[in-house]
């Protein structure tokens, strides 16, 4: 079976980030837009790498060095939960390649094995960038003993082994729940949402239970950060005694993920095909009679259509509605509670003349995080052929795009804001910003994600979690989108003004002359052609 | 109806995939295109229906060139691929509703062709399941009907006769005929050398991306089989 895995993986790892295709690419334009992503993967690598090791030394400075290892390994845990939760059921169950798959002689368990391995990888890349460099730092300023080697090595290779499998019960579950009911997607969509939602407002509990903490008892602070972050994730805590000799606690982090993640294995093997089967399943009733049909414009068949292309893939609705929701959850919190609170938690109660000021871009933030059109061309997928032959333009086609999503965001968007002057009951001239910023955001980042999509599509894909969740698209339209937010909300912290009207003006009228360049550049022939 | 002239398509890396065709089909013309695998058929079918951009030459429809009024050319003109690739997440219905908005076919006109191809394709009572529950036939009966929603003069298939059922067959050869009778230009890949014989008026043969022999079947044949015709022309 080793060979299967082995074979199996190999093919979908060199799928993994579009790589096979760089390498065998003949189309200058698209090694140009590797090459463009690789620099912006590079960036980020930089951006965290620097991250990791100021955090990292700062420890250190503080003479909390002890702690890095299992801080960083918290962190990496508690990413990797979070971003494979998002996609681990649908790689898992995907069946267009289990229908290649299946009819070769190879065993379930190799299949289900070589999609874990594909995800393995990738978090295993995430969480060696993560921690490498912190712990470099940790390195050169505690110089441990072989013992430090001979522990962390082994608990970084199978760091991304216990939230991989978490999030694959989860998803597992929540597949096999939604493949017994008619409308898969909703229930899909509906569970999922409700988990994400169920475990904000767990960890908000856990970040009030933490600040009743006494954090001013200084001498504690190392066995309370330590207690805390074991609280938060005990394995972590495992790794620390680990590093402290505590052999029975090392072995215990080994092999407790490995056997979670064998035993679930087991069990979803013997379940694979049914719950493949259930998922893509359809309900054909065969008992269509054709009565009055409607015609409609152009533009509205459109947006019909996406709307149903949107619902017809929950990853790709859950991973473009989480930020709205979060943004919603935000909004709610500050309409209950006040701005006060949230000001807290952000530690900047002495500022809050100021957090109010930043209520729009902290609103903007998650609201702005995701939108549907990042990926929507290359959700198309193999049906682009059908776009390109109807007698419509290009330019009709992105406009049904970004109105779908515009139709989608806008009751959130009504929402959040309503929330948040409710619960900040600014003067007018506030209020006006609180309305501008983040519908000017909005828009920028439903604009922006078509434009960088047009220059990423990718729309030979098997399984939508390349596009979703791997693509260079939707990758760069959101570090460009939070970039873009965080710089103007940067600058605001820095200049420290009397009134940020005036500020708040600027920042809107910049963004919407760039939103409407960026507008007019995607009707232009360039953009258009790949079309062709 | 369908001017090519002196198309040239390569693709990016250089490998040049139809070489300087010409090639012309009139209103009631039914013309095979055969060729051994990638001989070039299904790019110059996407060159022409808008798919694949072109390096070289000139593609007319009803006189206007595809490169310069693609929209208008578009409007007059149905494609039907060799692997119909539709939207699964819509059902049938629904997604010749969408075709028909596309291409401004009133209410009335959708209703009584959806019926009547529907019917003849026996595919009328799964219109209202989703796509994705279709079998490969009925996907492409169903990118058949699309194809005729909103009567084009110019119907280009693909390897139209995969994957359809016997009764399916003959009905959509009996189709052809009567639209060509109307006036419409039809315009089709195949390897099925036979068919080609009995159904088309016309034939155009390629290798290699060049044009090697095209005509009157008849006149083509001379009382020979189209087989054989095909085999010495493509010889190497």
């Amino acid at each position: 079976m080793m060979k299967q895995i082995l074979t199996l993986s190999r093919v979908q790892l060199k799928n993994l980030f579009g790589i096979n295709e760089m390498r065998y690419s003949k189309d200058k334009k698209k090694k140009a837009a590797f090459a463009l992503l690789a620099v912006a993967y590079l960036l980020v690598f930089l951006m965290v790498t620097a991250y990791v090791s100021s955090m990292s030394y700062a420890f250190h400075f503080m003479e909390l060095g002890e702690i890095v290892p299992m801080y960083l390994y918290t962190i990496i845990s508690l990413v990797m939960l979070v971003l494979s939760f998002f996609k681990a059921g649908s790689v898992l169950f995907s069946m267009k390649s289990y229908d290649i798959m299946v009819s070769l002689p190879v065993t379930k368990s190799a299949i289900l094995i070589s999609r874990f391995v594909t995800m393995y990888v990738t978090n295993l890349l995430f969480s060696s960038i993560v921690m490498l460099p912190g712990l470099a730092v940790h390195i050169y300023f505690a110089k441990p003993g072989l013992s430090f080697y001979l522990t962390s090595i082994p608990v970084i290779l199978l760091a991304p082994l216990l939230p991989l499998t978490i999030s694959s019960i989860l998803g597992a579950l929540i597949k096999g729940i939604s493949s017994r009911m008619k409308h898969k997607s909703l229930v899909e969509v509906l569970l999922t949402m409700l988990l994400v939602v169920a475990v904000m407002l767990g960890s908000v509990g856990m970040g009030e239970q933490a600040e009743t903490m006494d954090l001013e008892a200084v001498k504690e602070l190392l066995s309370i950060v330590t207690v805390e972050l074991g609280g938060i994730f005990p394995p972590a805590l495992w790794y620390h005694n680990a590093l402290q000799g505590n052999l029975a606690q090392l072995l215990l982090l080994l092999a407790l993920p490995t056997i979670i993640f064998l035993v679930f294995v087991w069990i979803l093997a013997k379940n694979f095909l049914e719950i493949c089967a259930g998922l893509n399943a359809s309900y054909a009733k065969q008992n269509y009679r054709l009565e009055t049909l409607k015609a409609e414009h152009t533009l509205i068949a459109l947006l019909k259509k996406e709307a149903k292309l949107y619902f017809s893939s929950s990853l790709y609705v859950t991973n473009t509605i989480i930020g709205y929701i979060l943004a919603l959850l935000l909004a709610g919190a500050v309409a209950v509670m006040g701005i006060e609170p949230l000001a807290e938690y952000m530690g900047a109660s002495d500022y809050l003349p100021l957090v109010v000021q930043l209520m729009p871009f902290i609103l903007s933030l998650p609201l702005c995080m995701t939108s549907t059109t990042s990926c929507t061309i290359s959700m198309e997928g193999k049906t682009f052929w059908q776009l390109q032959v109807l007698p419509i333009k290009a330019a009709d086609i992105y406009k049904g795009k970004l109105l779908w999503n515009l139709v989608l965001a806008a009751p959130f968007y009504i929402l959040c804001v309503s929330l948040l002057l409710i619960g900040t009951k600014p003067d007018i001239i506030t209020a006006l910003h609180y309305i501008l910023l983040p519908l000017v955001f909005l828009l920028f980042t439903i604009v922006l994600g078509l434009a960088v999509n047009l220059l990423f599509p990718v729309l030979n894909w098997d399984n939508e979690a390349r596009v979703v969740k791997q693509s260079a698209s939707t990758f760069v339209s959101m570090l460009v989108g939070i970039v873009s937010i965080l710089v103007p909300a940067g600058t605001a912290v820095g200049l420290q003004l009397e009134s940020y009207s005036f500020f708040h003006a600027v920042v809107e009228l910049l963004f919407l002359a760039v939103t409407v360049v960026l507008y007019l550049l995607i009707f232009r022939k360039e953009l258009i052609s790949i079309m062709k | 109806m369908l001017e090519i002239k002196n198309l040239t398509k390569t693709y990016k890396g250089g490998k040049e995939a139809v070489s300087s065709l010409t090639l012309t089909v009139n209103a009631g013309d039914i013309c095979a295109f055969i060729g051994h695998n990638g001989a070039g058929k299904t790019s110059t079918i996407k060159c022409i229906v808008g798919i694949h951009d072109f390096d070289k030459g000139e593609i007319l429809v009803n006189g206007m060139s595809v490169k310069e009024k693609p929209l208008e050319c578009k409007q007059i003109m149905a494609y039907i691929p060799d692997n119909p690739d539709l939207y699964e997440y819509l059902t049938g219905i629904q997604y010749l509703n969408f075709i028909a908005d596309i291409y401004g076919v009133s209410a009335a006109d959708r209703e009584q062709r959806i019926k009547e191809e529907a019917t003849a394709f026996e595919i009328e009572h799964a219109l209202g399941d989703l796509i994705s529950s279709y079998s490969h036939g009925m996907k492409q009966k169903l990118a058949i009907i699309n194809a005729l929603i909103h009567k084009p003069k110019l119907l280009i298939l693909d390897e139209p006769f995969v994957g359809l059922d016997p009764i399916a067959t003959l009905h959509l050869k009996n189709r052809m005929h009567s639209l060509c009778k109307e006036g419409t230009a039809i315009f089709f890949s195949t390897h099925v050398l036979d068919v080609a014989e009995k159904l088309c008026n016309k034939v155009a043969i390629i290798r290699g991306g060049k044009l090697m022999a095209a005509g009157d079947t008849k006149d083509l044949t001379n009382g020979d089989s189209l087989e054989s015709v095909f085999m010495e022309v493509t010889k190497e």
